[in-house]
């Protein structure tokens, strides 16, 4: 039994695919690409985040770059048990493409953002955001408070002395 | 002096009189006693067993290694942090060290409510103090009282509340201010200090990187359990199985309700994971002039419970406790993120936080997911969820009262008050779980103890109502919450089951 598609329906059908894959590309594609045990479009939203939520309040304070918390983060959810590693990755990925929608910022995925906007919507989960999605920026939230304030050039702009031990690992 | 166990290797099989899985203040009492009674025991525990150069003091290395799931774990709606600790030792490795017996309300109401009359007060005294001789229980001295306690201490004594100086197990104590990163000078006289070295001495063996996937039973009789042997990394290198006459369950709330769950033991009413509770708390911070430096000195030495009444019913059960933690834990908690926190956290050694701990009534479940994971499904109810506003407005007064200049509420919408007066007209229905940050530090229950079999797991004697030769000693066996630190009741709570656990074994 032979089937015969007609030549225009799939011509038509050609243009609708190309047009669902140039669209995805622009939501979901164009992440520089990195090395190590995320995905690039992980590593992009979790940079980001990190800049954000790590912003500084006055130029005397490090960094979060300077203090090494980019590596830090990497290394750690790359370590963070399977099920853990999947509910965050969830959150990014919510973070990135419908957050700002929800929050009713833009319609472009987060990271597209500039830092004024970037923030509103952090501000809209931390916030104003239905309470699961709240809770889950808080625990996101302590993952680069911890990349952050592990450096111990962070402590003294706290005048915190830290570890009394030392040479222990 | 003995010698650490080797790990078996793969497919080998063990035998021993008594198993103990799990040790943390429960299971390693139990094996201490039973060791000392001259049985064969064996004791596993999942996480790792620390060498004193492993505690670095440090947050963001001391949190992974302490705490299970790295400090991860929280309530199934992420309402509720919940921490504890994995590791010889379990959560006596981390805890503040403080020391409280069961309150007489709460073992009378068990011994009315629950069959447990063999539990009273009274029952109990000689072992409640047996415990705190072995663990070198004693009263905090007034000098040792640090600013943040200070602050709790002076707001107490200007409101005319209840509260005062507490009892701790430390001895050697360098004050340095880190016991929740575990103690680096080996101060604590805890499960690993005291009881896995006496048990040791006496015989027994210590298998840590050993998780148990199920306890072994045939014809209602527990005999044993399979166990995976797990490298530093947590990959599985080797699985055994052990062959015991008596297994005794120490896995804490979680640990052992998830476990019995796994093992598919009898459970006709369906109680195993039944009846967990968390003691959730909420914090206040206040800023005061001068540096308080709560980093530093000993943690939680006093407390106030003007606002906590043990009795069934009662519409006072909060306790409050004066509480701290280091950047990382301090970054966590406080609101916002961005300059605005980063400004927030210059505050730091000007701050004092008090934390209203809630004596709960909230039903909640452990619940063993298919796919490995383990829920804890806890949706506070509304009479607890009133507590916490109770709570936090005592504490705002307690702050003020020490002479705090402003007074924060953390939350999704923070809240910051310049003087007591303004505490007044607030609404604090605002305090609930996911609008602001809620922590709990004492999972209880899950495998309830009582004469009723249709709801409980265990009976009186802490063996499991339909497995025979199953005991458990730890603080899931608590039918209710308690209303305070629970270490001395679990080891109390243990120190008798091993009692009946030895009796058993021979």
């Amino acid at each position: 039994m032979s089937f015969a598609l007609p030549r225009r329906r799939l011509l038509a059908a050609t243009f609708g695919v190309s047009l669902l894959a140039a669209s995805a590309q622009l939501r979901f594609g164009g992440y520089v690409a990195g090395e190590g045990p995320l995905a690039d479009w992980e590593r992009t939203v979790c940079m980001a985040l990190l800049a954000r939520i790590c912003a500084r309040d006055t130029a005397d304070a490090p960094s979060p770059e300077s203090v090494g918390a980019p590596a830090f983060v990497v290394e750690y959810v790359a370590q963070l048990p399977a099920p853990m590693r999947q509910e965050l990755r969830a959150f990014l990925l919510l973070i990135e493409h419908a957050a700002p929608v929800l929050a009713g910022v833009s319609r472009h995925r987060w990271t597209l953002l500039d830092a004024d906007a970037q923030d509103r919507v952090l501000l809209w989960l931390d916030a104003s955001a239905p309470d699961r999605l709240a809770s889950a920026f808080a625990a996101t939230k302590s993952l680069f408070f911890m990349a952050y304030y592990r450096a111990p050039a962070t402590w003294a702009q706290l005048g915190y002395d830290g570890p009394k031990v030392v040479g222990q690992q | 002096m003995s010698v650490p166990m080797q790990r078996p290797a793969d497919g080998a099989r063990l035998t021993c009189d008594v198993l103990v899985i799990g040790l943390g203040a429960g299971g390693g009492m139990v094996l201490r006693d039973c060791a000392r009674a001259g049985l064969q025991v064996l004791g596993l525990e999942q996480g790792p067993r620390l060498s004193r150069e492993q505690y670095t003091q440090r947050e963001d290395q001391m949190i992974p290694r302490l705490f299970e799931a790295g400090g991860g774990t929280a309530t199934h709606d992420m309402a509720v942090r919940v921490l504890y600790g994995r590791g010889v030792g379990g959560s006596t490795l981390h805890n503040t060290n403080l020391c409280k017996r069961t309150p007489d309300a709460v073992l009378e109401h068990w011994g009315r409510e629950f069959g447990l009359s063999d539990w009273s007060p009274s029952r109990m005294a000689d072992d409640f103090a047996s415990v705190e001789r072995d663990l070198s229980v004693s009263l905090i001295a007034e000098s040792d009282v640090n600013g943040n306690n200070a602050a709790m201490a002076r707001g107490t004594r200007a409101l005319g509340w209840r509260g005062g100086l507490l009892s701790h197990n430390r001895v050697g104590c360098m004050k340095s201010g880190f016991c929740e990163l575990g103690c680096a000078y080996n101060a604590k006289q805890n499960t690993a200090k005291v009881l896995v070295p006496e048990a040791e001495a006496s015989g027994a063996q210590v298998l840590s990187g050993a998780r148990v996937t199920r306890v072994r039973h045939r014809a209602g009789r527990a005999h044993g359990a399979d166990v995976e042997c797990t490298d530093a990394a947590g990959r599985v290198v080797a699985r055994i199985v052990v062959e015991a006459r008596v297994v005794v369950l120490g896995g804490g709330a979680v640990g052992s309700s998830a476990l019995a769950q796994r093992s598919d033991l009898t459970d006709p009413y369906s109680q195993s994971g039944e009846g967990l509770r968390l003691h959730p708390g909420a914090l206040i911070a206040g800023i005061f002039d001068d540096p308080v430096d709560a980093h530093h000195g000993i943690p939680q030495s006093v407390d106030c419970t003007e606002w906590l009444d043990h009795t069934p019913g009662s519409n006072r059960r909060v306790w409050l406790i004066p509480v701290f933690a280091h950047p990382i834990g301090t970054a966590s908690t406080m609101s916002g993120f961005g300059a605005v926190h980063m400004r927030a956290m210059r505050s730091f050694r000007h701050m004092a936080v008090f934390c209203a701990m809630v004596h709960d009534e909230t039903w909640g479940q452990v619940k063993a997911m298919p796919d490995g994971r383990t829920q804890l499904r806890y949706a506070m109810n509304a009479a607890d969820t009133a507590q916490l506003g109770i709570g936090l407005k005592a504490a705002s007064h307690l702050m003020f009262a020490a002479g705090a200049r402003e007074v924060h509420a953390p939350g999704r919408a923070p809240k910051l008050w310049k003087n007591a007066g303004e505490i007044a007209g607030v609404d604090w229905a605002f305090a609930r779980p996911h609008a602001i940050p809620l922590s709990a530090v004492h999972p209880m229950g899950g495998m309830r103890m009582a004469a009723d079999k249709r709801r409980s797991v265990v009976n009186a004697q802490g063996e499991h109502h339909h497995v025979r030769g199953l005991f458990v000693a730890d603080g899931s066996v608590f039918p209710t919450s308690i209303g305070g630190p629970p270490q001395i009741s679990i080891y109390t709570f243990a120190h008798r089951i091993a009692r009946s656990v030895i009796a058993a074994a021979r």
